[in-house]
């Protein structure tokens, strides 16, 4: 399956399955935060022992870690069982393939110059174990900064949206919020919008 | 193939097992608490 790569869309699908949930502000909170603790765990786990795994069965193993714990996870808490559904949407993509490398947080698909990144040709050149202490240290800050901040921006977006919902179905009486899918309707206008821009003229 | 690669190939499936273990644990535990 082909996977979006830029964090906004990926947050646009992890977000779908809170579509469905009957959650007010403080309860949409509370689930997204299991699933960003998860998804920490998780990306730490497979960062480490990934190169422990026979190569054929990384990717089963990652499936049958995700399916244990959202088992697990829906018996020991009220989430709802597709909850495990946000994590895989938010995992980064081909984090498991053996050439993955840290890569760029990309908001809004843009492109980030390869220039910006020095170590990469580095890398190439010397092999991964090879590069110098200091410059693996901050490889691995730079992955774990990344998964972070996604953790984070998840975190924060599903809070903005509950909290927006709130506020408009109590307080201004918009019809569109009392569903969520009324919100999802706005959001893909608002999507659609954002992606057929018209062109800014160049100065 | 040399001694080397198949003690590799072995310590891999060897922590496959428990990686497998590891969830049954996750399971039995989760369950036991619950009750």
């Amino acid at each position: 399956m082909k996977l979006p790569e830029s964090l906004f869309s990926r947050m646009l699908l992890a977000y779908l399955p809170f579509m469905i949930y009957p959650y007010g502000f403080f309860r949409a909170g509370v689930a997204a935060l299991w699933i960003v603790l998860f998804l920490w765990i998780t990306v730490a786990f497979f960062w480490f022992t990934r190169r422990l795994f026979p190569d054929r069965s990384l990717k089963c193993a990652f499936l049958l870690w995700l399916i244990v714990w959202a088992q697990a996870v829906w018996t020991l808490t009220k989430l709802p069982p597709y909850w495990i559904a946000s994590v895989f949407f938010l995992a980064p993509v081909s984090f498991l393939e053996d050439t993955a490398k840290a890569g760029h947080v990309r908001v809004f698909s843009r492109e980030v110059p390869r220039s910006q990144y020095p170590s990469i040709g580095a890398e190439r050149k010397l092999g991964r174990s090879q590069l110098p202490f200091g410059k693996r240290m901050k490889k691995l800050g730079r992955y774990f900064f990344e998964r972070a901040l996604t953790g984070i921006g998840f975190a924060g977006f599903v809070m903005l949206l509950a909290f927006v919902r709130e506020i408009a179905e109590k307080h201004l009486n918009l019809h569109a919020f009392e569903q969520p899918a009324g919100m999802l309707f706005l959001i893909a206008a608002v999507a659609f919008l954002w992606k057929n821009q018209p062109y800014r003229r160049r100065r | 193939m040399n001694i080397k690669k198949i003690m590799t190939t072995a310590a891999k499936y060897m922590f496959l097992a428990f990686f497998l273990g590891l969830l049954v644990a996750i399971l039995c535990v989760a369950q036991r608490l619950r009750n």
